[in-house]
């Protein structure tokens, strides 16, 4: 049975749901103000909420966030005598099922009323969300907590998932996450490092092989598919397996059997994909570089991983932790941090997410000696000096597109740290454009491992590599 | 790129593998022999190990490498394993390597990995 909560002033017409929901078999509380409302919904659990939005104490719209984001979180249908479309628009954006102007006909409003509720019947029908042990998972933002949400939903069924986000942001973290919440979590997690593995090897170790299947396969071997068996393999970097590769592995997928290489007998095979990605496999399936019925078979999810300056509350909870564990690690005193050292931290871009704010940690652990507290003096150079606005020399800035020996004025003359700093920038800015927003194309042009280039990115507050 | 070698008899296949990673240029390799220095050596801040190769001799050996799970987030692991025995197998892949070789494999393999890793590393 479904409890609804009326709130509207006009008595006719909560007299008027109260009957239409009789007929229907369903129970109802009736409110007149927005405060009555409040104190009926923090009293017992509504599945389906009327809200009036012209109330005496307020809009109706106000409490509208408290219902939906609520733990019965019910469904809200907007019923409003001075209906506009900028309060339909609100309404939806804050999640409302529907918006109904009055006056209006018994059918106009039966419909979605009816339709709440079988919507709302087989939502709790369906499985419930498993709490989820979210492991090594920092942060409470609200990005973070939206992923978590979607690893809970991924891991009460046995879906495909594609994990993609930015280099760094944890996605073998996830992809754990799911496995170890899922129904397999007592089998196999199986990480196949598609990224790491040439095109030669990549098949011989997804499927397996025979005995004499290829030069140098002196022994059978068995792959790591049938090794996942009744359990969940990962495919991290899926986006760099071959064409070949890609072709085997739908095979596979659709037929729940693998044959290894050189083999006439296939081995029923049943395991959970989670695969991940930084690339945009939309736009490799237009480029041809993967397949579309591939994509479509590993997208039955998606999960979009914030990159950590999109969830810079977290930061804080991610640096504690980890020193204390790094700390731990290299048998050191756990240190105190300063509000200036997390400051300055909070204000960079990290462009290589997590795994680089680690690696800087690491950075702070060792220089920082004996000192008991992290101050910003314990940063690497290059992440103090992203602090500073050095754009806000414009004299100097100016001289970078001539010689310095042209410069004839002393106060225009730039420090060779500034000249060399804004020369830095103008060359990154020329390097992103000539590679045309891609990294490894980045890399190849400036001879620099991509950790520099990150740092330097973020040193000179330069937005990343689009590819 | 910097690797370590952990192979606790390097008479056979650790000191052959050691012998074939020299000749490439630009890896610079530290071997090991035994558990408890890899241990420390994992325990040093800014060690800056990209790849760790553990050449196992026996399949009690493997289990002692699961304590060291932790120390081994974020470096890739080349496992080179005594045998093709499924629970060998499955005790090897919860250290979560990126390619799994065998004692009697072709010891290219490992070096056309360390190739590609070495190239992702620098991109």
């Amino acid at each position: 049975m479904i409890n609804v909560l009326i709130i509207d002033d006009d008595l006719k017409i909560c007299l008027f749901f109260s009957r239409l929901l009789e007929q229907m078999g369903h129970c109802f509380k009736a409110a007149h103000t927005i405060s009555q409302g409040r104190q009926l919904f923090e009293k017992e659990a509504f599945d389906l909420v009327l809200l009036d939005l012209e109330l005496p104490d307020g809009n109706g719209l106000e409490i509208l966030p408290e219902f939906i984001h609520s733990f019965s979180s019910p469904e809200v249908i907007i019923i409003t005598g001075t209906g506009n479309a900028r309060g339909a628009e609100l309404a939806f954006k804050y999640g409302a099922w529907d918006y109904i102007q009055k006056p209006f006909l018994l059918e106009e409003v039966s419909l979605p009323i009816t339709r709440a509720i079988q919507y709302r019947t087989e939502k709790q029908a369906a499985p419930k969300l498993i709490s989820l042990d979210r492991s090594k998972i920092i942060g409470e933002s609200p990005a973070l907590h939206e992923c978590l949400k979607e690893v809970a939903k991924a891991a009460s069924t046995d879906a495909s998932v594609l994990i993609t986000g930015e280099t760094g942001t944890g996605k073998e973290l996830f992809a754990k996450a799911i496995h170890e919440n899922s129904k397999r979590a007592s089998s196999s997690f199986v990480a196949v490092d598609c990224g790491a593995l040439p095109e030669t090897l990549v098949e011989g170790t997804l499927f397996g092989h025979e005995k004499g299947a290829f030069t140098g396969a002196g022994k059978r071997q068995e792959g790591l598919l049938v090794q996942a068996h009744g359990g969940t393999l990962m495919l991290d970097e899926v986006g760099d397996l071959p064409l070949a590769a890609q072709k085997s592995l739908l095979r596979t997928l659709q037929e729940r059997r693998v044959r290894p290489l050189g083999g006439t007998v296939e081995i029923p095979v049943d395991i959970r994909l989670v695969s991940a990605t930084n690339l945009d496999l939309d736009q490799m399936v237009s480029q041809k570089l993967f397949r579309e019925d591939l994509l479509y078979r590993i997208r039955a999810m998606e999960i979009k991983l914030p990159a950590l300056r999109d969830r810079g509350d977290d930061i804080e909870e991610i640096v504690l932790k980890k020193l204390h564990e790094l700390s731990r690690r290299y048998n050191m005193e756990t240190k105190a941090v300063s509000s200036e050292f997390l400051q300055l931290l909070k204000a960079q871009k990290w462009p290589g997410n997590i795994r680089e704010l680690v690696n800087v940690l690491e950075y702070v652990l060792a220089s920082s000696g004996m000192d008991p507290t992290l101050f910003p003096k314990h940063l690497p150079p290059e992440y103090r000096l992203s602090s500073l606005e050095f754009d806000s020399v414009p004299a100097n800035t100016l001289r970078m597109q001539h010689p310095v020996s042209h410069s004839t004025e002393k106060d225009d003359f730039p420090t060779l740290n500034a000249y060399r700093t804004a020369l830095e920038k103008t060359y990154l800015k020329e390097l992103i454009q000539r590679a045309k927003g891609n990294r490894l194309k980045a890399g190849e042009l400036s001879g620099l491992s991509q950790s520099r280039l990150y740092s330097l990115l973020s040193k000179h507050d330069l937005s990343g590599f689009s590819k | 790129m910097k690797i370590l070698l952990y192979a606790n008899n390097r008479e056979n296949t650790g000191k052959q593998i050691e012998k074939h990673i020299k000749e490439e240029p630009r890896i610079e390799i530290e071997t090991l022999d035994s558990v408890t220095s890899l241990s420390q050596k994992l325990c040093q801040p800014l060690h800056r190990i990209m790849v760790i190769i553990l050449v196992i001799q026996t399949k009690e050996e493997i289990t002692q490498f699961l304590d060291l799970i932790p120390l081994l987030e974020n470096i890739r692991i080349i496992l080179v394993l005594p045998d093709r025995d499924k629970h060998t197998l499955a005790v090897g892949i919860k250290l979560n390597p990126s390619f799994i070789s065998y004692t009697d494999d072709d010891l290219d393999d490992i070096t056309q990995v360390l190739k590609k890793i070495q190239k992702i590393t620098l991109h």
